[in-house]
């Protein structure tokens, strides 16, 4: 009888006794994480599951991630396939006004200025002796676009899921704070008061916002194939926003279905951080190449709005080049308050938001593209 | 490896730059060809 009381307390107290110093780490990464969720609203929808996934894979002997543990059969479900990413796609497309972009095209441009930092950032971690695929992985933080990253990292380097994903949101919730000291150093006072004209009318036909999506479809998925998951539902979602005639598919596409997919997705990014797994020196380079890859991206997106600025005579505001960072709709909002910083009367928000999708459309292109050379080179 | 992650940069950039300013000329042509119509604009909305 004794025995069998023994055994039984000790089987409770197994789990205090089977924690290491890591799991505690990361529990407390855990509830830092929701703390920025909950308390300080950083990406609620995503941090908030994240941390709770964190927790959880780091209770002893739960197991969640082994085999048959309940994390694991949401990660192989949507994430190791890649399926996840591709339906957040098809509601961000529904919840996505490409209006602004359309009425004027040329600021498309400034979507891939803002990607150049992938790449910078992934020659930075090529020579800090990642390998390849690591450094894709590395660079597409850049994208600033959850999705996106979780997409190509899956695919090339799903160890480091973890950290690639919690660098990617929480620094797209951080936008506000990273951006504009990076865009004040840049621009001249002068710059920074230029107005932007708005067209006196719409110039935006239907018949154009339709097939807007078929054709980015079409010359996209052409030109980069390994692309076609995400272009495609992000512009089958916009499709189905703009044709108007299926509209219960659009709700549910921008609702039910993408929140369901963020709730599992977050927990299962969150199960990706097993203290024993996720807590080495390479975690911290990732998190720090993330930050890099942003500020690169913002850099050279506000570069290239000088350029655009130059070559237009003083048309282009140079601030809205970082909005084609992506980072949708928060870089967007953070050039329309450093444009009003200087003058209290310039409205940059539609041009803002014009370059924002553009960083949209240019994040999956960037994407796609690596995607493809990478197939082509023998790697994909 | 560091040549190949060179060439892969550069076709990246550039590739994402072309074909971004491929699609500003498809969308600069298509709406030349379907221009902003008040009217019919307003005959859709009142279909939907």
């Amino acid at each position: 009888m004794e025995e069998i009381i023994i055994t039984g307390i000790s089987a409770l107290t197994s789990g205090l006794s089977a924690i290491t110093i890591q799991n505690i780490i990361m529990i407390a990464v855990g509830c830092g994480l929701l703390y920025l969720g909950i308390k300080k609203g950083y990406e609620p929808l995503l941090l908030v599951p994240i941390g709770f996934g964190a927790i959880l894979v780091n209770i002893p002997l739960a197991n969640l991630m082994g085999s048959d543990g309940l994390l694991r059969h949401f990660y192989e479900f949507g994430v190791a396939n890649e399926v996840f990413p591709c339906l957040i796609f098809i509601g961000i497309g529904a919840m996505t006004d490409f209006a602004p972009l359309l009425e004027n095209p040329r600021i498309l441009l400034l979507g891939a200025a803002g990607q150049f930092g992938i790449f910078l950032t992934f020659l930075i971690a090529l020579l800090l002796g990642f390998n390849l695929l690591d450094a894709v992985s590395i660079g597409i933080i850049g994208a600033c676009d959850g999705p996106t990253a979780i997409y190509v990292t899956s695919k090339f380097a799903p160890h480091l899921l973890g950290a690639v994903s919690v660098a990617a949101y929480s620094y797209m919730s951080l936008v506000p704070l990273i951006q504009p000291p990076i865009m004040r150093m840049l621009t001249t006072k002068r710059e920074k008061l230029i107005r932007m004209e708005y067209p006196s009318q719409k110039s935006v036909s239907k018949k154009v916002k339709l097939l807007f999506p078929i054709v980015v479809t079409i010359v996209c998925c052409i030109i980069a194939p390994m692309g076609t998951p995400l272009m495609g539902m992000l512009m089958l979602g916009n499709l189905m926003k703009e044709s108007g005639v299926v509209a219960r598919l659009t709700k549910a596409s921008e609702n039910e279905i993408a929140n369901i997919v963020t709730l599992l997705l977050g927990l299962s990014i969150g199960g990706t951080m097993d203290g024993n797994v996720f807590l080495k020196p390479q975690t911290l380079i990732v998190l720090a190449l993330g930050l890099l890859a942003i500020c690169l991206d913002t850099v050279t997106g506000v570069l290239f709005g000088k350029l655009m600025c130059f070559l237009s005579k003083g048309k282009i505001n140079p601030l809205i080049g970082a909005a084609g960072i992506s980072a949708y709709p928060m870089a967007a909002r953070v050039v329309q308050i450093e444009g009003r910083r200087y003058d209290t009367n310039n409205w940059l928000l539609m041009h803002a938001m014009g370059a924002n999708t553009g960083g949209q459309i240019g994040s999956v292109m960037a994407a796609a593209i690596v995607l493809s050379v990478l197939k082509g080179v023998g790697l994909g | 490896m560091v040549a190949k992650g060179l060439v892969i940069a550069f076709v990246g950039m550039v590739g994402t730059l072309l074909t971004l300013w491929l699609l500003t000329l498809i969308v600069e042509g298509l709406k030349r060809l379907f221009p902003y119509r008040e009217e019919e604009e307003t005959n859709d909305k009142g279909r939907s």
